[in-house]
């Protein structure tokens, strides 16, 4: 009887002490929004509710500020531009237009083009530029090739201080293809000024990560294009952005073809062999760029983008289901169902 | 011309101020003490208590009781602060809890509790009261929860302790007032027994 | 020192107690519990997962169909020409959400052990 009682309080001191050593899971804020055009989730880890809930409402504003002032179209900065552009003489622009600007030169000149913001007129023509999907048909070819022939390229555009013009007056600005990256960064900016130090910011499943969760890693969850499941988790390291441009995520259907949004500069069409790219990168800009142009560089040139871009860490998956992976991505990346998926894995040599 | 009341301490008033003394000595130390969970301690100056229920009765136990916790919290700094509500709290309902468990005893003197049980019941009621008004008056928050467990199983694990020690020291001492079995608690409840008693 | 039956019996008590304290609080669970349904980026649901369910739900355009069934959420239907909602299928983790962006209306999987802290897609 006497043992059986010390045998029971030494299991039960033994409880108390596991329970004492278990990391403390640090307190997790997580709310969402909905705002430029998709829902964004904003994670914070280790803050005080006070400060959380402030640095997310300070988030939808910017994002809010943002989607106005980016919109191709409708009544905001970018659309001002856009309206002065093709009458020709220079003008003045802001200094929030400017830096976008710039970054997305530099980004389209490694991506040797195939990330492109001047293609405005060629979206808007598929009729991509506007929140509800339009139904078809697609444009004609006549239609497309006179665009294309005008020579669509930023090369177009000079910048002096805040005077911008340009030659080709059927250029018209759309950032869409890294405008989901460039605010992210600005939103993950504003949470380190506010001296937030671990956070997810998740743009509609693009995403930038910092700090971690307490003593463990950010794990993000990769989802299928295809199916609902997820196919692979990866684990953040510092500071990093998870970026997948989709066939799947804005298209219509149309006399039974698909045509999605992700437009080939050089074809004017959509690219159609590739389902996905996934990129892993520091700053969500270029993640979100090279995503776009490495999708439309497809299982061809895929590799030699990449390695223009600087960026080391990609997977993409071509239109048959085969997965093209960057040994360093591969490295680090946990596939769920290995043995039943088609992998190649891919030594991008560079540096 | 007001009168000056002059408290005159009798014996009894003596015996119960030096055992609260103990009690807040022994409270006092054990705070200094560090603990890996805040409001998790083994509170040790409880068998002082169940010894001198053992042998004077419920209310000087009581009185004992609430002098380490008022006293106490005096010392270390905490008196009417939150911790001192929970302490207080969980104070009166353990002596609650003490009470029923004379009265049980009592009742079936065959199946009588002895100062492990009883330690152990109020080791676990203190706690237990301690996480309510913590979680009514405090901090009414769903996460508080995840601590109950944990917090009550230190609790039968100190009571388990406590238990062991008070019934060790009891019958070393040969505290029981009746010199009854060791076994059985039987409080006194004949007071008349206690020298210098002359206030009931 | 001997202890008397009721002693025991405490201890036992005791123990059980602790134990289903742990059972009750500690317990990892799988699946999802509250489904929370934001309308024009509000919370204007919070509904019990395990309670099946048809729900109407009035956006900006039109009404989504929303059904609750075996602790799982999807869109049924949904006036918007991808239906990519509808299409996602259901939702059955703690943290899945799917969204008919032009109709104003998501619904998200709340509670559950989260095995991602976000997901890329």
């Amino acid at each position: 009887m006497r043992y059986a009682l010390w045998l029971i309080s030494l299991l039960l001191a033994g409880i108390l002490i596991a329970a004492c050593q278990s990391p403390k899971a640090p307190v997790i804020f997580e709310e969402k929004m909905m705002v430029m055009g998709t829902v964004v989730s904003v994670t914070i880890a280790g803050e005080e509710d006070k400060l959380s809930n402030k640095a997310f409402h300070d988030l939808l504003t910017d994002f809010k500020y943002m989607q106005a002032a980016w919109n191709p179209w409708k009544k905001g900065s970018l659309a001002r531009v856009n309206q002065l552009l093709p009458m020709g003489p220079a003008f003045t622009i802001g200094p929030g237009i400017k830096d976008i600007l710039e970054r997305s030169r530099i980004l389209a000149q490694k991506s040797d083009g195939l990330f492109n913001p001047a293609i405005g007129k060629l979206v808007k023509l598929w009729g991509f530029h506007q929140d509800e999907m339009p139904e078809g048909p697609p444009p004609s070819d006549a239609q497309i090739q006179k665009l294309l022939t005008s020579g669509l390229t930023l090369d177009a555009l000079t910048v002096e201080g805040l005077s911008l013009v340009s030659r080709n007056p059927d250029i018209t600005l759309d950032f869409g293809g890294f405008a989901k990256g460039y605010a992210v960064d600005k939103a993950i900016e504003h949470l380190q000024r506010l001296g937030i130090k671990n956070a997810i910011v998740n743009a509609g499943g693009d995403l930038r990560a910092i700090g971690s969760k307490g003593d463990k890693p950010w794990v993000i969850g990769i989802r299928n294009p295809r199916t609902e499941g997820i196919i692979a988790s990866l684990r953040i390291k510092g500071d990093e952005s998870v970026f997948t441009s989709g066939d799947y995520e804005r298209f219509y259907d149309y006399k039974g073809n698909r045509y999605h949004h992700i437009l080939d500069p050089r074809t004017g069409y959509p690219a159609n062999e590739t389902r996905s790219v996934t990129v892993v990168h520091g700053d969500a800009a270029t993640a979100d760029a090279a995503a776009t142009a490495l999708f439309v560089a497809g299982p061809k040139r895929w590799e030699e983008i990449a390695k223009k871009m600087a960026v080391s860490e990609v997977m993409l998956i071509d239109k048959a289901g085969k997965i093209l992976i960057s040994a360093a991505l591969n490295a680090r990346i946990t596939f769920l169902d290995r043995k039943n998926l088609d992998i190649t894995v891919s030594r991008l040599v560079h540096e | 011309m007001s009168e000056i009341v002059k408290i005159t301490p009798v014996r009894e008033d003596i015996m119960i101020a030096r055992f609260a003394a103990l009690a807040i000595g022994i409270h006092v130390i054990e705070s200094l003490l560090p603990s890996p969970i805040p409001g998790v301690k083994p509170g040790f100056a409880n068998i002082v208590t169940l010894l001198v229920f053992l042998r004077y009765g419920l209310e000087a136990a009581a009185w004992v009781s609430i002098l380490r916790v008022v006293v106490g919290s005096l010392i270390v700094g905490t008196f009417l602060s939150p911790t001192f509500a929970l302490s207080f709290s969980g104070a009166v309902l353990s002596l609650f809890v003490l009470l029923a468990c004379a009265g049980f005893n009592r009742r079936y003197p065959a199946h009588g509790l002895s100062l492990f049980g009883i330690a152990i019941l109020m080791s676990m009621t203190h706690m237990a009261t301690q996480f309510l008004v913590v979680y009514v008056f405090f901090i009414p928050h769903n996460a508080l929860l995840d601590l109950l467990p944990v917090m009550m199983s230190a609790a039968l694990i100190f009571g388990l302790v406590n238990g062991y020690i008070s019934q060790n020291v009891s019958t070393r001492l040969d505290m029981s007032r009746n010199h009854v079995s060791h076994d059985t608690l039987m409080p006194s409840d004949d007071r008349n027994k206690i020298p210098g008693n002359q206030l009931k | 020192m001997t202890l008397t039956r009721s002693d025991t019996v405490v201890v036992a008590l005791g123990f059980l107690l602790v134990s289903s304290l742990y059972w009750g609080f500690w317990r990892a669970d799988e699946s999802a519990a509250e489904l929370v349904i934001f309308v024009n980026g509000e919370k204007a649901y919070i509904l019990d997962l395990f309670e099946d369910k048809k729900i109407t739900v009035k956006g900006s355009v039109g009404d989504s169909l929303i059904e609750i069934k075996n602790g799982q959420a999807r869109f049924i239907s949904s006036p918007c020409n991808t239906s990519f909602c509808v299409r996602s299928g259901w939702q059955m983790h703690g943290g899945d959400f799917a969204a008919c962006l032009p109709n104003s209306v998501s619904l998200h999987l709340s509670g559950g052990t989260k095995v991602y802290d976000a997901i890329n897609f």
